[in-house]
This record gives C-alpha cells, sequence and structure tokens, in this order.
C-alpha cells in the first residue's frame, strides 16, 4: 500500500501496545470462560472452569438466537447499503454545489445528535403505515435513515478531497450531473464508501432501543433484543448469557479481518492524492 | 432522484415535528397531542431537579469518556505507526470491542465487576485485598466511573482506526527530514504529526461526544441509572419517562432541552474540527 | 409460525415436559369437582384463527402452557410475544396507538391499567365480565379481583396471576445461625439478618437479598411489604396519598437499615440476581412471590429443595396482622383494536378459569404463577404439593395492600421508586424527607 523507510520499532510504542492488547483481551477471554461455567461457578470466583459446560453453547445454539443474529445481519448491512446510495450522492451534492450551504449540512446532522428514544411512537406509526411494522425490512429502512446524518457527513471530507479537474472535465465531455456522479465520482470513492459502509453497518448491529420496540416478534427480533431478555429469566445463568454474548459477536469478529484492512484502506484515501 | 430524497426528508422529518410538537402538548404513550399547554411541560421538566442533574451528570460524563477515549486512542494509533512490525492481527484484535454490542459490552463488564467473584472481585482477593465489598456498580461514587470504563474500552477503538489511518496518510518524507534535522519524540509529534492528524482528532472527539452524550443501553443493561440517580443519563431518563411513566409530552419536552445544550456541546467542537480540516 | 421465544432450545423441552404434566392436569380437571366448561365453546369454534398474546419473561413457562392446551382445545393457533416486564405496558400501547394492532391480548403488571385505559389502548370489559356467569368472578381472591381490575368503577381485565410476596427463609442457615423461629415483625428480621451476615459474610454468605434494582416491581417491592408490615397505605379509601404516614416512614427506614447488611448488591440486585443468590444457598432470608417455593423444589439450578421455610410477611410497630402485599400481579386485557374480540375473551376466560389456574400453580417445571381464584388456593392437589405456601397465601384472603391503579399510576410508583433508591443511596436526605417529596408529587398526580 505505501512504501516507508523501515524504522526502528519504539519499545515504548511496544509497551504501549503491548498493555492495549491485554486490556482488550482480557475481558473478552473473560466472557468465553464465563460462558463454558456452570451456575455455581459464575459467582464463586472461578476464573477457568475444570468442567467446562458445553451444553450452554448446545442451548444458546439451539434457541431462536442464531435466527436473531442472522435478522441483525441482514438490518445492519441492508441498512448500511441504502444509507450509502441515499449518502454518497447527498455528499456530492453538499460539497459540490455547497446545495443549501453550511446550514444545510448542520440541519442534516442536527437529527443524530439527539436521542432517539420518544422517535420511537412516529417511527412505529410510519412503519404500520408502510405495512412494515415488525419486519426486519422495516427496521432495515430506519437504519438507513438514522445514520444518514453521520454517514454524509464523513463522506463529504473525502468528496472534498477529489481533485474538482474530473468533474470539470466529465463537463466539458458534455456528461450531466447524474453520469459525472455514477462514472466519474462514485469509483473514484469506492475504497471511502466501504469503509464508511463498515462503520455504518458496526452501529446498525450494535443498535438496541429502536430494535427493542420496532421488532417484537421472535421472527424478527435482532441479537441484542433477543440477548436482553435472557435477563427477564427468573433465575439468569450468567454462563448461558455469556455464551449468547460470545455467539452474537462471532460472525462480527470473524469478519473483523477484513473490516480493519478496508477500514484503514478506504479512510486513507485522501493519501491517493 | 428526487421522490427518493423526498421521502427521506419526509420520513426523517415526521419524528422531529412529532417531538416537537409532543414537547407543546399532553400526550401519553396511548395518546399524543390530547391537548396543547405551551410551556407547561418544559417549565415542569426544568423544575424537576432530577432532570436538571441528569444534564449536569451526563455533559460531564461524556466530556470524561470522550477526551479519554481520544488520549488513549491517540497513543495506541501512534504507538500501532511506530511499532512497524505489528501486523493486521494487531490490528484487528484491537478493533474487537468496536464491534462487540454495546448490550454484550454491559453485561461482559457487569460479570468482571460482580461482586460475588467476578474478574475484578477474585484479582483482588488474589491479591491479599479484603474484597468483600468490592461492588463498583452499587456504589454512588464508582457507578459512573465503571460504566465509563466500559464506554471507553468500547470506543477507543474507533478513535485509533481512524487516527491511525490519519498517520498513514502523512507524507514519510517530511517526517523523515525532520528526525534527520534532529526532531524527536515531543518536538517531532508537536511539529511534525500533530498538524498532520489535529483536523481527524477533533473530528472523532466530535463523533466520540456525540455517541457518550446519548450513552443508554450500557447503563440499562448495567445499572438502570442506580445507585439513586447515580448513573442516570439524559437518555436513560427520557426512556423511563416515556416507556415507563407513559409521558410523551414531558420525554419530548426533556429531549428538546437535552437538544439544546448538545448542540451548545458540541458546535465549538465541530467549528474546531472544521478550522483544523481545513488549515 | 412457530413462535418460538428467545430461548427455543429450554423452552422445547420444557414444551414436552408440559406436554406429559398436561395430562397429569387433564386429569386433575377432570377429577376436579364441578369442573364446568370452562366457556371456550365446542371444539373447533376457532379453527382456522390466530390470537396474539402478549407477556412477560417470567411468564414464558406459562405462556407456552396456555399456547398448547388452548390450541389442543379450540383450534385456534396462539402466537406469543414475549418482553420484558417493565416493557409490557408500553409495548401494548405503542402497538394500538400506532394503529399496527398486531396484539390481541396481553398481561400487563396490574398497576397500569388505568393508563393503558386512559389512552384507549385496552377494552372495558365491565358488561361482559357481569353478563358471563361462567367467569365466575365470585370465586377471585376478592383482595386481588378489585386492586387487578377496576379502574373508576369499571373493569379492564381479570386477575392472571396473584403475585404477593411472603418471607422465605434458609433452614440450613438460621439453624447454624442459632435461629430457632423465624421473624414475626421486621425488627426480629433485622436482627437475624445483622447475625447471619455478621457470622458468614466472609463466606459469602448474607442475611437477605434485597430486592434494590431501580424499577417499581424490584424496589417497590421490597418497599410495599414494610408498608403493609408496618400497616401503612400507598392511598387512603378516597384515592388521597398517604406515602408519608408515620407507617410509610418507618417502612422506608427499615428498608434503609437492613440494606446495610443485605447481599452487597442490592442496588443492581434485580429479582435474578436475589433468585441466584437463593437457589445457591447464599441468602439466610429473600422476600419473593410464593412460587418461589415450587422452584426451590423443582429448578434445577436449586441447591435449597428441602432445606427452605416460608412464613408471612413480617409486621412492624403497634401493627399485629400481617397483610399480603401485591407488589407484582398481573391482570389479562384485551386489546382495544383487536378485531378478535371474541376469541379474545374465550382466551382470557380459559386462561383465567379456576381449572387452569389450579394446573399452573402446580406444574413443573414451575411456570411463575400464584393463585388467583379461592378454589385454586384451595385446591387438593397445590395443599398437598405445598402445604406451606397454600398457608402463607392464605394471608390474600384478608385484605391486601395494594398499589393505586388509576391514570397516572405507573408515574406514581416510578417516583416512589426513584426517591427511594435515592435514600437507600444516601443522596435523598431522610425518610421522613424522601417520602414528604413523593406525597408532594403524588398530590399533583394522583386523584
Amino acid at each position: 500500500m505505501r512504501s516507508r523507510v523501515p524504522r526502528r520499532s519504539s519499545p515504548l510504542g511496544t509497551a504501549v501496545l503491548g498493555i492495549a492488547l491485554l486490556a482488550t483481551v482480557l475481558p473478552l477471554l473473560y466472557l468465553l470462560s464465563v460462558s463454558l461455567m456452570g451456575r455455581g461457578e459464575t459467582v464463586s470466583g472461578v476464573l477457568w472452569t475444570s468442567d467446562p459446560q458445553w451444553t450452554n453453547w448446545g442451548d444458546v445454539l439451539a434457541s431462536g438466537l442464531p435466527r436473531s443474529i442472522v435478522n441483525s445481519l441482514v438490518a445492519a448491512l441492508g441498512g448500511s447499503v441504502l444509507t450509502l446510495l441515499l449518502a454518497v450522492p447527498g455528499a456530492w451534492a453538499i460539497a459540490r454545489y455547497r446545495a443549501g450551504g453550511r446550514t444545510l449540512g448542520a440541519t442534516l446532522m442536527s437529527p443524530w445528535l439527539l436521542p432517539p428514544i420518544v422517535a420511537v411512537v412516529p417511527l412505529l406509526t410510519l412503519l404500520r403505515i408502510l405495512h412494515l411494522n415488525n419486519t426486519v425490512l422495516g427496521l432495515t429502512l430506519v437504519y438507513a435513515l438514522v445514520n444518514l446524518p453521520v454517514a454524509v457527513w464523513l463522506l463529504e471530507g473525502f468528496v472534498r478531497r477529489l481533485p474538482p479537474e474530473l468533474e470539470e472535465a466529465a463537463r466539458v465531455d458534455g456528461a450531466g450531473a447524474m453520469r459525472t456522479l455514477v462514472s466519474v465520482i462514485a469509483p473514484l470513492l469506492v475504497p471511502s464508501v466501504v469503509a464508511i459502509g463498515i462503520i455504518v453497518a458496526i452501529l446498525n448491529y450494535n443498535e438496541f432501543l429502536l430494535a427493542t420496540f420496532l421488532t417484537q416478534s421472535a421472527d424478527t427480533q435482532t441479537f441484542p433484543v433477543a440477548l436482553s431478555l435472557f435477563y427477564g429469566d427468573r433465575t439468569p445463568h450468567f454462563g448461558k448469557i455469556a455464551a449468547a454474548s460470545f455467539l452474537g459477536v462471532v460472525p462480527v469478529f470473524a469478519a473483523a479481518v477484513f473490516f480493519q484492512r478496508w477500514l484503514v484502506g478506504g479512510l486513507t484515501q485522501g493519501a491517493v492524492r | 432522484m428526487s421522490p427518493a430524497v423526498l421521502a427521506v426528508v419526509v420520513l426523517g422529518l415526521y419524528p422531529l415535528l412529532f417531538i416537537l410538537a409532543a414537547a407543546f402538548s399532553d400526550s401519553t404513550l396511548g395518546r399524543p397531542f390530547r391537548d396543547w399547554v405551551g410551556l407547561e411541560n418544559v417549565e415542569t421538566v426544568l423544575a424537576d431537579a432530577d432532570v436538571v442533574a441528569s444534564f449536569a451528570r451526563t455533559v460531564l460524563y461524556a466530556a470524561a469518556v470522550s477526551v479519554a477515549s481520544v488520549v488513549l486512542g491517540v497513543v495506541i494509533a501512534l504507538a500501532l505507526e511506530r511499532a512497524t512490525r505489528s501486523g493486521s492481527v494487531v490490528r484487528t484484535v484491537l478493533l474487537l470491542p468496536l464491534i462487540t454490542p454495546p448490550v454484550v459490552v454491559g453485561t461482559l463488564w457487569k460479570l468482571v465487576f460482580n461482586p460475588g467473584g467476578g474478574l475484578l472481585d477474585t484479582a483482588l482477593r488474589a491479591g491479599g485485598a479484603d474484597a468483600a465489598s468490592v461492588a463498583p456498580l452499587s456504589s454512588s461514587a464508582w457507578a459512573l466511573p465503571a460504566v465509563g470504563l466500559a464506554d471507553v474500552w468500547q470506543w477507543t477503538p474507533l478513535v485509533v482506526i481512524l487516527v491511525y489511518a490519519a498517520l498513514l496518510t502523512q507524507d514519510p518524507s517530511v517526517r523523515e527530514a525532520a528526525s534527520l534535522d534532529g526532531a524527536h519524540g515531543v518536538r517531532l509529534f508537536g511539529h511534525i504529526t500533530w498538524p498532520a492528524i489535529a483536523g481527524t482528532v477533533a473530528a472523532v472527539l466530535l463523533i466520540r461526544l456525540v455517541i457518550a452524550l446519548k450513552v443508554f443501553d450500557l447503563v440499562f443493561v448495567m445499572t438502570s441509572g442506580g445507585p439513586g440517580q447515580a448513573t442516570t443519563t439524559t437518555s436513560y431518563l427520557i426512556y423511563q419517562v416515556a416507556l415507563k411513566e407513559f409521558d410523551i409530552g414531558r420525554a419530548s419536552a426533556i429531549t428538546l432541552l437535552f437538544a439544546v445544550i448538545v448542540t451548545v456541546v458540541v458546535l465549538p467542537v465541530a467549528a474546531l474540527a472544521r478550522r483544523l480540516s481545513h488549515a | 409460525m412457530t413462535p418460538t421465544p428467545a430461548r427455543g432450545a429450554r423452552r422445547r423441552r420444557i414444551s414436552a415436559a408440559v406436554a406429559s404434566t398436561t395430562v397429569a392436569a387433564l386429569a386433575l380437571v377432570a377429577c376436579a369437582p364441578a369442573a364446568g366448561d370452562a366457556g371456550t365453546g365446542d371444539d373447533g369454534d376457532f379453527a382456522g384463527q390466530t390470537l396474539n398474546a402478549l407477556l412477560i419473561t417470567s411468564h414464558e413457562g406459562a405462556a407456552n402452557w396456555l399456547k398448547e392446551r388452548f390450541e389442543a382445545e379450540t383450534g385456534a393457533t396462539v402466537e406469543l410475544t414475549i418482553v420484558p416486564y417493565d416493557e409490557i405496558g408500553s409495548t401494548l400501547a405503542l402497538d394500538q396507538q400506532s394503529g399496527a394492532n398486531t396484539i390481541d391480548v396481553a398481561a400487563p403488571w396490574y398497576v397500569s391499567i388505568g393508563d393503558l385505559a386512559a389512552g384507549g389502548s385496552i377494552q372495558d370489559l365491565t358488561d361482559w365480565i357481569e353478563s358471563t356467569p361462567s367467569l365466575q368472578t365470585d370465586d377471585f381472591i376478592p383482595s386481588i379481583y378489585d386492586p387487578y381490575t377496576l379502574v373508576d368503577g369499571r373493569r379492564y381485565g381479570l386477575p392472571f396471576d396473584g403475585d404477593t410476596h411472603v418471607l422465605f427463609y434458609n433452614k440450613a442457615i438460621l439453624e447454624r445461625n442459632g435461629i430457632t423461629e423465624p421473624p414475626t415483625t421486621w425488627e426480629e428480621y433485622l436482627e437475624d439478618v445483622e447475625t447471619i451476615t455478621a457470622n458468614e459474610s466472609a463466606n459469602g454468605v448474607y442475611g437477605a437479598a434485597i430486592f434494590g434494582q431501580k424499577s417499581p416491581l424490584i424496589l417497590g417491592a421490597a418497599f410495599a411489604n414494610r408498608l403493609a408490615g408496618f400497616g401503612g397505605s400507598f392511598v387512603d379509601e378516597s384515592g388521597r396519598p398517604t406515602i408519608n404516614s408515620p407507617e410509610a416512614v418507618a417502612a422506608a427506614q427499615a428498608l434503609v437499615d437492613v440494606n446495610d447488611v443485605a447481599y452487597p448488591t442490592p442496588a443492581e440486585t434485580d429479582f435474578g440476581v436475589g433468585n441466584g443468590a437463593w437457589y445457591d444457598g447464599k441468602v439466610g432470608f429473600i422476600e419473593n412471590w410464593t412460587d418461589l417455593g415450587v422452584g426451590s423444589e423443582t429448578n434445577p439450578d436449586s441447591t435449597v429443595a428441602g432445606t427452605w421455610g416460608v412464613t408471612t410477611l413480617p409486621v412492624g410497630d403497634d401493627n399485629t396482622r400481617s397483610r399480603a402485599s401485591l407488589v407484582a400481579g398481573f391482570t389479562w386485557v384485551i386489546a382495544a383494536n383487536t378485531e378478535k374480540t371474541e376469541l379474545a375473551k374465550a382466551f382470557i376466560e380459559f386462561a383465567t378459569s379456576s381449572e387452569v389456574n389450579s394446573a399452573l400453580i402446580v406444574a413443573d417445571p414451575q411456570t411463575g404463577i400464584d393463585p388467583n381464584r379461592q378454589s385454586s388456593l384451595e385446591s387438593a392437589a397445590y395443599g398437598e404439593k405445598y402445604p406451606e405456601l397454600q398457608r402463607v397465601n392464605r394471608a390474600t384472603l384478608s385484605g391486601s395492600l395494594a398499589w393505586p391503579t388509576g391514570e397516572n399510576a405507573s408515574q406514581a410508583a416510578q417516583i416512589l421508586t426513584d426517591e427511594l433508591a435515592k435514600l437507600l443511596a444516601g443522596e435523598g436526605g431522610t425518610a421522613q424527607e424522601t417520602l414528604d417529596r413523593v406525597q408532594a408529587e403524588w398530590e399533583k398526580i394522583l386523584g
């Protein structure tokens, strides 16, 4: 990706990384450890069980939880794609044509600043009108909107970094705004768009509050919602809660290698210039 | 394109208008807009010491966890960039908390803080401490910092990845030239590195602030806003008023007032981010 | 189509077990005298129709039980939606207000029925109840029936889950600490708790688990138990708040006193954590719903089978008569906009019938349901299996303490809970100051 003069790695830097890695991994390993504990062990100061309870994982796997993970993935990815479809033209228009000036950009950003709790009420009404209440598709649409402001805001910076000469050349060639966007601008933005898409998808996958009230049936629940129900159990089994928690992060952890590569690649796109 | 834009505007605008209208009306969950009441909701809310205290608590919390995340994130990003041998495995592992849903993060730290044999308790006992009463989530003084720790753990990787990407975009030759001139450590950072990443850091601080100001999931899972009011952030309070007390009018009024506060807090940071990134 | 709740695997196993106990229950029903038609009509009446029922997580076992039996009996399909216990009211209100109308029947906390009625989310069932003798409303435990269903002279539901609190004690722990008799007053209780905690906290055993989580159903319950014992009430006969009475202040103070020596996480002790500590044998006392006794015997996680005892809630000060405290309690209601009112009525008639309640309270695995009728409370099977629970549950027959249920009752309960949480955390001044603030707020919104 880049050529740099090799440098000695600093011992301080290595130490910082070591501590950061430890602080990241230790709690996750503890969660994994608890996920294999029997009920009694979770409250007795055991750090690693001598008798792993694989049934915790078996029970969770056989429950509705895997289904909820699929729902979460669909809503997260679908929402992210929709967000990008709207955000790319939006960011381009704002950056290039100063459409609406600064005010529009700021106004677009403002809904993102608000806690979305009360919005549950009108959103549910809107979804009902669209016959999309209690569906994963409905939640996907809501997610697409919720993160639109932040996606536009992030993308705008990348659009600005593109050399304006490219567009002028396209215009001289007689290309309209739409064609310029699709055939000149969008291809150049692909790495950044992927990176921002990942960030938005992560925000979607993590979302809990809206999903709680917009998807309630067992068929449409997302992972955080299904997980939260474990707490209402008459005797919560921390081993199973931990197993369920871990199960929900396995698919995203598996994809993390690609995430980081694309994130770093896309976000450094400005260097192209 | 324009019908799609229109649809988006309607879908985006309607919830905002709803909140605005509800804030000035007698609205319950079952029956919104029963009556226009003018400023009554706003006055009730402003006279409620718990609401006002939640504003202050939330702003302080957000400022503290944002600064902590950004400082830690920048340090780790610098270390990542310096440690040339660190490969994609290290970067991937550092990213994991970010892709862990807050409900899981809350669960995880609740287990760590569990006074009856959690990780913290067990470690302290192993260290010989009398840990019989180490229960951060039940302590008025420690509950909010404990939630904050989980928050910092979760979101610092976002700072790391964004700042790291910014570090990669700086021209290596400038840096090489500077270090040949004898610039090291703090001076190198102050003169060369910082100007290159300042815009990104300010933008990340902005994102981080907004996310922290809206914190809900962690509080919901870890403490339910207790003990007392110690961890009742404004988002949790709005949830309680709207969905447990059925009072949409008051919840909307709190949301609106909080919007004003968020704007006041965020605007200077946004201006800073704009100035630095255009410098 | 399969309404698999969140934890299907375990639930499916439970369903299988339910199926087998159903046979036993059926036999029971068949033998029961005067086990008349539960009013569900002839078989197949509702074949092809689907009913959507909304319940809380802790009723999931009962929900599956009802689903199977009702489907078998009527040919209807029952779809279940399970939500956390403090979200059921708002979920129902949102569903009806938005026009989604996906819910036909629900079993919310009884305190919310006034708000649900005022919000137009549930149906007024007065006329149907009065004109339907097969509901046998005389049989409902009187001190439960009115608080659970009546708002301003109209009835909005039928009681489902009785849900009073009683005091459970771990006999082994009490014996180890030289306590021979369970306490009868809150003062004795505090002494016993202090003794146990002083002796055994080093080993992780404490005198009591206190429900301290900031939720009306949890912390609110812990307070209500003491309020009942000291002879106080939330509101007087005319509905005027009396929450800063000397009795109420004494109750709040009793809660503060025990808080310091209780299982060390009161502020985050929801009922799961509390129950867990009880099943693990780590606490001497716990106030809980009567069905904890069923769980203590049948829950695979329980280590206290055979070593527990139960008694009525202690009393305090001048009051000498133990009173039941209707802390939780759930009521079947019919959604305002359902198009399946007849099916919904058939379902709640079935679900609240004496036969079903009698079977649910002894079902294994436990369903979390407590007696709602005199006939089920006095049923032979209950008395045979859980004689002690039957004895303490009879306390509900002689009057009990109930929360207010009118409009704004949900908010009132939340205000009290918030102030109590502050008191326990040392943020609220004295018990008197705390309850004076609640009284002032309540006077604004109740009545």
